[in-house]
This record gives C-alpha cells, structure tokens and sequence, in this order.
C-alpha cells in the first residue's frame, strides 16, 4: 500500500538521512583520529623509557634511516598536535549534526505520530 | 508505554549488519592473537639465544634453504616501537618493552571477546525472532482457506 507524505515531511526525511550519514562519516574519522593520537602517545612513551644509548630508525619506503630521540619526538609532537586540532573540530561538528539530528527527529517523529493517530494512509502526511 | 513496530525488512537488514559486524570483530580477534604469538616467540627466541654463537637460520618459511650464520651477535636487537619507528637497543630494554606490548595486545583481546560476545547474543536474539517470524507465516499459509 503507497502512503501519500508530503513534500515537506519527505524533504525532512531526506534531510535526516543525509546527516545520519554525515555523523557517520565524522565518528569514522574521528575514530581514526583517536586510534593515531593512542598510537603516537604509545610511541612516546616507549622512548621515554629507552635507554639514552638506544638507536632509533624510521622506515622510509623500504629502508631504514637513522634517526635520533628529538627528531622522532618534533616529528610526532607536530602530528599529534594537528590531530588534536582536528579532533576538536570533529567534535564540534558533532555536536552540531548531533543536535540538527535530535531537532529533526523529534519534528518527523511528531509528525508520524500524528499520521498514524489520524488512521494511516487517508490524506496527506504532513510535519 | 508506547510501542514501536518495526518492520521484517528492518530485522533483516539488522541481522546482516551484525553479522557483517561479528565478522569483522573475529578478523581483529585473530589478528590480535597472531599478535600475540608474534611477541611471545620475539620473547622466547631472546631468552633462548646465547650470544655469539654459530646459528643455522631459514632463508624462506617453510625451511627449504637454510643457511649458517657466524658470530651471530644479540648485544642489541631492533624491536618495533610502532608507526615507522624500531629501536636498535639491549635485550633486557627490549623484553621490557615486549611485555608492554603483551599486556597491551591482551587486553584488547579481552575487550575485543566482551564484544564479540555481545554482537553474538544479539544476533542469535534476532535469529530467534525472525525464526518466530517465519514460523507465524508458515503457519498462516497452512491454514485451509476459508477456516
């Protein structure tokens, strides 16, 4: 059975699709985010622990370069520091889509309920 | 209390997301324990090698080329500190940080199981439900017409 909605209430439906996938989109990132910053604070910590005479090397492609504690140290302090901006920024996006999300649904929600309350398919459904 | 109904298409759809979800969850299971191997036998082969000595070693995996090495010399070993970085240091700083790796790698294991545990109630929840389902319409469809 094809239940009219109105143009109004599909729109909105639309739209809360579009940012369930949104706040999709950022949770991944920011998981990713999240598991590179766990990632750098373990290698700091292991470097804290080593020994002062211990040789460090990076992978560079295929080979390993010879490095040393404070450039490994710069190297991932600015990454991390990056991350974490860009970690507050994913927050905040979220918090921002989280909100627009809940505003959304409880309109639709009302509106559905309404529909349903009026005996399902007979007019209209509107928000 | 209000009640939601929710479609057979909607169980559905949750069953094979959940599914697509325990098998995700069993693949970073066994890549954890191979992990976990991984450092247990980095581990073991520290504490079983004497130092300068002569030691025949496998050129491939399975064995087929072996080849002899002399004065093979373990004052220091180069361990993964993880993204790009190893670090070339003593064995004792090296089982040290081994065994961080260890406890680390188990308890994500641990969290990973408490998981997989949950994905898996659930799903066989949802099995029961949609077992139910097919049951209730196989039963409707048995019905003489007109009963």
């Amino acid at each position: 059975m094809a239940e009219k909605i109105s143009p109004e209430l599909q729109a909105q439906l639309g739209k809360l699709k579009d940012i369930q996938e949104r706040l999709n989109l950022i949770l991944v990132d920011k998981s990713r985010i999240e598991s590179e910053l766990k990632e750098i604070n373990k290698v700091l910590e292991e470097l804290s622990l080593l020994s002062q005479d211990s040789e460090l090397f990076k992978i560079v492609g295929n080979i390993m370069v010879k490095t040393d504690k404070t450039s490994i140290e710069k190297e991932l302090n600015d990454k991390k520091e990056l991350l974490e901006l860009r970690q507050k920024t994913y927050q905040k996006q979220e918090s921002l889509l989280r909100k627009q999300y809940e505003e959304l649904q409880s309109k639709v929600s009302s509106a559905l309920s309404k529909y349903y309350q009026q005996g399902g398919s007979g007019g209209t459904m509107k928000a | 209390m209000s009640q939601q109904a929710i479609s057979l298409e909607e169980v559905l759809a949750a069953a094979e997301q959940l599914k697509a979800y325990i098998e995700n969850l069993q693949n970073v299971l066994n890549e954890l324990g191979e992990r976990l191997e991984s450092i247990t036998s980095s581990k073991e082969a520290i504490a079983a090698i004497p130092n300068k000595t002569d030691y025949i070693v496998s050129l491939d995996k399975r064995g087929y080329a072996l080849a002899k090495v002399t004065g093979f010399n373990i004052d220091k070993i180069y361990v993964y500190l993880g993204l790009n970085y190893y670090a070339f240091a003593q064995p004792q700083d090296v089982i040290k940080l081994l065994d961080r790796e260890e406890e680390d790698v188990k308890k994500s294991i641990e969290s990973v199981q408490g998981e997989l545990a949950k994905a898996v109630n659930e799903y066989n929840r949802i099995s029961a439900i949609l077992q139910q389902a097919r049951e209730s319409l196989d039963s409707e469809e048995e019905e003489p017409k007109g009963a």
